[in-house]
């Protein structure tokens, strides 16, 4: 229909045209429609990290306790949580990976006394929510004294001062009304054992919350803790879930700093055998490596095959900067509760007594070397002949089917296939590491080499055809002294953060002479309390005075946020 | 007229979950099709050139089938072309990119399992056995006949057992046979090998639950042992009384 478009008179004048029946549906069409778009547009939240601090203000010098829960409503999605603390001027200044186990990752960090005054923030995601983007990520934000800052006070004013704002309204901590906390009392004495009881109401099937028994902070730091609503991702599989593993994420670019396409990218890491991984680049010049655990704590070098001098770049996971702004909210005297607490860090320092507890998970995930042989080669250990200068002897007088000889100021290495009765290039690793050309290992003498392996004939790894193996180990990390003529890129991978938690002093094994002062009572990370049930803890005050707080954060199963917050008094002894 | 109307409200709510789940398949991305892949082990073996064309086939099947290939590490290589040598007892490989035939590494696969056109599944497993003379046991792929507390397996070994002159009359061709030899494996991990159906030496083989395991056998019937159906019946049967 020519010059026809759509508008509400034209579509009210159809329907009035048409008969009851199709009347009807059409009303039918559209509402199934509408029901259609409103199922397709909600994104089904995959997952949401929410993070919990033992307390809001520290001072530097003392240990961060924090938990990050993931929910997932039943979907196994991510294995690894990522962790990074910035400050206001967007500079991290503690990056960490945490192994997510039963739907948790808890551990501390430690605020070293070099850091300034001002206020932190942590930021907490796992590699899938890369992919939407910093509004689904789960921030906290702290702030962190320094004993030494000259500016402690101008400090404080400042944040007096910008607390006015009416930009900085933050609401109080709403009480979860399902959620029953109760203590045995509502005023204590120093060192006096608490009975706090917990219990969720019948009709909540359990909930996972984290709870912290501190001193109460004259400040109010807002934090998105998780966000809700996933925004439309078209892009979503851009990070992958990481589960069992890591992902090690890079791009390829050619010297135009054009990206390469389909270019073979191999992985090998620090070893005494020979280990290999390889992809091949995207359309974008984009790569990926699966890393098990066995690469934990491992030295690991990505190279390109061949003779290739495209750089390569390897994406880092730690998000860097802030995310929205810091706000804060000042409601009493900050300035002499932070000295107070200075006091009490010293005070502690100086009897040495820690309340730390760090301990080792029992390793549960599938590791595995990713091997480029498995059966036994011919093995030459250079230690039980005489001494020789250097690769190109050894080979000479102790490798049968490897040969170097010199051509225009380099050298060229050769292996002879058993099978094929033909010459060709093999590949050589050294500690484990994949090396580019023959010149790298020239230099190493008998004493430096542990054991040589040879596999004289052609072998696959996938599609990769390998037209023989040099496998060198040596007595002193060599790899580490060699020298790249190609682009490479080294990086450590680390291994995920040990879980620690905070040790409840047990007062009445503490003489009296000893002083403790700790403003954390209790912090449990990761409570499960069942419908029904109560759980119950047993603490103690300690010789801090004051009014000291409850906060317990959660989820519960139906996915509701549990945020619960309830104050007490600890007077002094007469 | 009801009617009319009633058969497009029949219409949308047979439509309702198609829609519904329509609407949900749009949000679903495809992550872990990719991070499946991503995780795949590599198989990794010898190239092999096969040049011995003797009388006999020293494969399970002559065709290259479609298998999965179960891995120490847990991981299994799902589609990949396989056969399996009797003879070398080793997995050979097909590389869909250049054609290469891959004899694999013995030591990274636990098992494997191939499918014929027929929709027929072999599945074969790693087992120790012990061979004559020997103070080490030796891993062979055994196929699996039964699974259970105590399983069968059969280890199908290829054996040269002599040559032919060749029709041309320049050089000899090798014979190979199938000799298939049974194990069962307990509960321990401890496998019984036998080459004869004979009831009588398989009863031996536990000799203090002799009369129960006779006592179930004819309750069944089960007189004669004369094919690999029989011995999955007697394995059932030592199942219930072991």
């Amino acid at each position: 229909m020519k010059g026809f478009y759509l508008n509400k008179y034209l579509i009210s004048g159809f329907v009035k045209a048409l008969p009851m029946y199709k009347k009807l549906y059409v009303f039918c069409l559209i509402s199934f429609w509408g029901a259609f778009q409103l199922v397709a547009g909600t994104n089904t939240p995959v997952e949401q990290v929410s993070i919990a601090t033992d307390r809001d203000v520290y001072v530097a010098g003392d240990w961060v306790y924090f938990s990050i829960k993931i929910q997932d409503a039943g979907y196994h999605v991510s294995d690894f949580a990522y962790l990074t603390v910035s400050n206001s001027k967007q500079r991290q200044v503690f990056t960490g990976c945490l192994k997510i186990t039963n739907n948790i990752a808890s551990g501390s960090f430690y605020l070293a006394d070099t850091l300034t005054t001002g206020i932190y923030q942590l930021v907490s995601y796992t590699n899938h929510l890369r992919n939407y983007g910093t509004d689904v990520y789960a921030v906290k934000n702290i702030l962190v004294a320094n004993r030494f800052d000259a500016e402690l006070k101008k400090f404080s004013e400042e944040l007096v001062s910008k607390s006015t704002d009416t930009l900085f309204q933050t609401e109080p901590a709403k009480n979860n009304p399902d959620l029953c906390v109760q203590l045995n009392k509502e005023v204590f004495s120093q060192r006096e054992p608490i009975s706090l009881d917990i219990r969720l109401p019948d009709a909540i099937a359990n909930a996972l919350v984290s709870v912290s028994v501190r001193k109460a902070a004259p400040v109010n730091l807002q934090g998105r803790s998780t966000y809700r609503k996933y925004p439309n991702s078209e892009i979503c599989c851009k990070y992958l879930p990481e589960r069992s593993g890591v992902i090690l994420q890079g791009y390829v670019h050619d010297v135009n700093n054009n990206s390469a396409a389909n270019k073979t990218v191999f992985l090998s890491c620090e070893d005494s055998l020979a280990n290999l991984q390889f992809v091949h680049t995207k359309e974008n010049g984009e790569f990926r490596f699966f890393l098990n655990p066995y690469y934990f704590g491992k030295k690991v070098v990505v190279k390109l095959g061949g003779e290739d001098k495209s750089p390569i770049q390897i994406e880092s996971k730690y998000f860097e900067g802030i995310v929205g702004t810091l706000p804060v909210q000042i409601h009493g005297d900050l300035e002499s509760y932070l000295e107070t607490d200075q006091k009490y860090l010293g005070i502690q320092w100086s009897f040495n007594e820690k309340y730390r507890q760090e301990y080792l998970e029992k390793n549960t995930a599938k590791s595995w070397r990713p091997e480029v042989y498995s059966r036994e080669g011919i093995v030459v250990r250079p230690a039980d002949y005489v001494y020789l200068n250097d690769f190109k002897e050894i080979a000479h007088e102790l490798l049968m089917y490897y040969k170097i000889r010199e051509k225009k100021d380099d050298f060229v290495g050769s292996i002879i296939d058993i099978n094929q009765k033909e010459f060709s290039i093999p590949y050589i690793f050294l500690d484990g590491i994949l090396l580019e050309h023959v010149r790298q290992i020239i230099p190493l003498d008998s004493k430096k080499i542990r054991s040589i392996l040879t596999i004289p004939n052609a072998r696959f790894l996938g599609d990769l055809n390998l037209p023989g193996i040099l496998d060198i180990a040596t007595n002193n990390a060599e790899i580490e002294k060699v020298q790249w003529r190609y682009s490479v890129a080294m990086l450590d991978v680390e291994h995920p953060m040990p879980n620690s938690t905070y040790k409840v002093p047990e007062m009445d094994k503490i003489p009296r002479q000893i002083p403790v002062y700790l403003p954390l009572l209790y912090w449990n990370p990761a409570l499960l309390i069942n419908s029904g049930k109560t759980s119950t803890a047993t603490i103690f005050t300690s010789d801090c005075t004051g009014t000291f707080e409850v906060i317990i954060n959660g989820f519960s199963s139906d996915g509701k946020e549990i945020e619960f917050r309830k104050l007490f008094e600890v007077t002094s002894l007469k | 007229m009801i009617m009319r109307y009633l058969k497009y409200v029949l219409f949308l709510i047979v439509c309702w979950p198609v829609v519904f789940i329509q609407g949900q398949s749009t949000i679903a991305c495809t992550c872990d099709t990719i991070l499946d892949s991503l995780m795949e082990s590599q198989l990794a073996g010898d190239l092999y050139l096969q040049l011995d064309r003797g009388v006999g086939s020293q494969y399970f099947t002559d065709e290259w089938l479609k298998g999965e290939v179960y891995l120490s590490n847990k991981t299994v290589v799902r589609n990949k072309y396989l056969k399996y040598n009797q003879y070398l007892d080793k997995l050979m490989w097909l590389t869909p990119a250049n054609h290469q035939q891959i004899m694999l590494d013995k030591e990274p696969i636990e098992g494997f399992c191939i499918s014929n056109n027929f929709g027929n599944k072999y599945y074969f497993q790693k087992i120790p056995i012990k061979v004559d003379m020997s103070p080490d046991s030796l891993l062979v792929f055994g196929e699996v006949l039964y699974q259970n507390k105590i399983s069968l397996y059969a280890y199908r070994k290829v054996i040269l057992t002599g040559y032919e002159v060749a029709s041309t009359g320049s050089y000899y061709k090798n014979i190979y046979t199938v000799n298939t030899i049974y194990f069962f494996m307990l509960e321990n991990g401890r496998t019984i090998g036998f080459k004869k159906y004979r009831k009588h030496n398989i009863i031996q083989l536990f000799p203090d639950k002799k009369d129960q395991i006779v006592a179930k056998l004819k309750e069944l019937k089960q007189r004669h042992f004369r094919n690999e159906a029989d011995l999955k019946n007697i394995t059932k049967v030592l199942n219930e009384v072991l």
